[in-house]
């Protein structure tokens, strides 16, 4: 029973990581590719905190909340170098 | 019995961030998708979470598991808004 959950849980994880690529590769904007990418991050750490499910891990809890911390540092940085108002002050110095 | 409440919670954290992918996907506008991508994330993580929390045994488990959804609740809209102003700044270029 508990791999039948197992089972669901990471078709599910795996068709919303499918629906981000795809998002990734059609995305009319460069917004729209970022968080793409922050959709397709979150369910890598979910499929984490999953394997540490069946597992009974708690050191994947570790693993999740480190790259979640990760993840925010990247998708903001990546959002402010593309911040127009950001690069023309930068110009401007 | 602990073990069947923990199975739900995961598969409705799965069918929730199933959602996420499918409004990333299928929704018109750039915001509407934004909108998708990031509240049902942060749902599908949390119930992940409180399975995660109710299968794996210990007081550490419950303080790193809060203290990770503290984070995420956090930083989640704080990346969506960044992204949504930029967004809306370079919209006004083209």
């Amino acid at each position: 029973m508990i791999e039948i959950a197992y089972l669901i849980f990471t078709v599910c994880l795996f068709a919303s990581i499918i629906c981000g690529l795809v998002r990734i590769w059609r995305g009319p904007t460069v917004a729209d590719r970022i968080n793409a990418a922050d959709v397709v991050a979150l369910c890598g750490i979910g499929l984490a905190l999953g394997h540490g499910w069946m597992r009974g891990d708690a050191l994947w809890l570790d693993v999740a909340m480190v790259a979640g911390l990760v993840l925010f540092v990247g998708t903001s940085a990546v959002s402010l170098f593309l911040d127009p108002k950001h690069l023309s002050s930068k110009e401007n110095d | 019995m602990i073990d069947w409440i923990s199975a739900i919670f995961l598969i409705v954290g799965g069918f929730f961030s199933l959602i996420a992918g499918l409004g990333l996907l299928r929704f018109p506008d750039l915001l509407s998708r934004m909108h998708a991508a990031t509240k049902a994330s942060g749902a599908a993580f949390a119930l992940i979470l409180v399975a995660f929390v109710l299968r794996v045994p210990g007081w550490e488990v419950v303080i790193k598991a809060v203290v990770s959804l503290f984070l995420a609740f956090l930083t989640l809209p704080v990346a969506a808004h960044l992204l949504g102003r930029n967004s809306s700044r370079t919209d006004d270029e083209t």
